[in-house]
């Protein structure tokens, strides 16, 4: 799987994958579940909204998460080799190396969550007034991410599947009590 | 000055730089022939490696500047061989 990728590569691959489509379908059933379980579809616009809204806070955030981690292991670094402050590290090829890391990895992540968050809005016009069909997407969805995931990290592919649907199922419940979209 | 042969003690960071980056950025050394990169030691977040470099004539200015540019730390000068021809390094006493 993924030969011609070094370790390191498929592992942050692996991460903003997961991360995205997780955040992109789960962000959507909190906001759109009240709406989707009455039977609504959610217009085009509003869609596309609410997926780039979930997809560009993601891609803020992790964009920062990730390279406050990175540059916590440069300090670390730094520290091991002697060097009185990490600025020679930061100054060096590892310095654009962390940045470009970062970047990519948020933007495959932003990416991942806006494709992810438009599996349950999307499937609602498929069958309208059938409220089961966007949330049994996203459950599948997040199913099929489950096994993934399972099956790559070498762990018990129906359990990973469990405890994504599991979360899903408790998040959608929230969505439709909170009523978000109203 | 014609160096003819360098040894350097170098570390880096286990997870950055790779071995493979070090040695791109010394091949790109003026006179540089070969190298070889031994690791000496792996700790929990380091890696000591011993590098040796041959050829005619090394900009060794260009290879610290090289080696260091990829995030690995040049530690010491451990050996430097210069002239015409090559000569055997004395053995370290104590």
């Amino acid at each position: 799987m993924w030969p011609a990728l070094s370790a390191g590569a498929r592992h942050r691959i692996l991460f903003a994958t997961a991360l995205g489509f997780s955040d992109g379908i789960l962000t959507a059933l909190m906001l759109a579940a009240g709406r989707l379980w009455v039977g609504d579809t959610i217009p085009l616009d509003l869609t596309l909204r609410i997926a780039a809204a979930g997809a560009l806070s993601g891609l803020a955030t992790l964009f920062l998460a990730e390279y406050a981690r990175l540059r916590l292991e440069m300090s670390r670094a730094a520290a091991q080799l002697n060097l009185a402050t990490p600025n020679r590290l930061i100054s060096s090829a590892l310095g654009r190396a962390i940045l470009e890391e970062a970047t990519g990895t948020a933007m495959l992540s932003a990416l991942c969550s806006f494709l992810g968050a438009l599996i349950p809005l999307l499937t609602a016009p498929l069958a309208p007034g059938v409220p089961a069909v966007p949330v049994a997407a996203a459950l599948a969805a997040l199913a099929a991410l489950g096994s993934t995931l399972g099956r790559v990290l070498g762990g018990r592919l129906v359990l990973w599947a469990l405890a994504l649907v599991g979360t899903g199922v408790v998040i959608a419940a929230m969505g439709i009590w909170l009523n978000v979209l109203g | 000055m014609n160096i003819r042969r360098i040894v350097l003690d170098v570390d880096k960071a286990i997870a950055r730089p790779s071995l493979l980056d070090v040695a791109k950025a010394i091949d790109t050394v003026t006179g540089v022939e070969a190298f070889d990169i031994t690791v000496t030691e792996i700790d929990l977040e380091t890696v000591g490696t011993i590098i040796t470099v041959e050829g005619v004539d090394i900009d060794y200015e260009s290879l610290i500047q090289r080696i260091e540019s990829t995030g690995a730390m040049v530690h010491s000068l451990d050996e430097l061989v210069v002239g015409s021809r090559d000569v055997a390094g004395a053995e370290r006493r104590r």
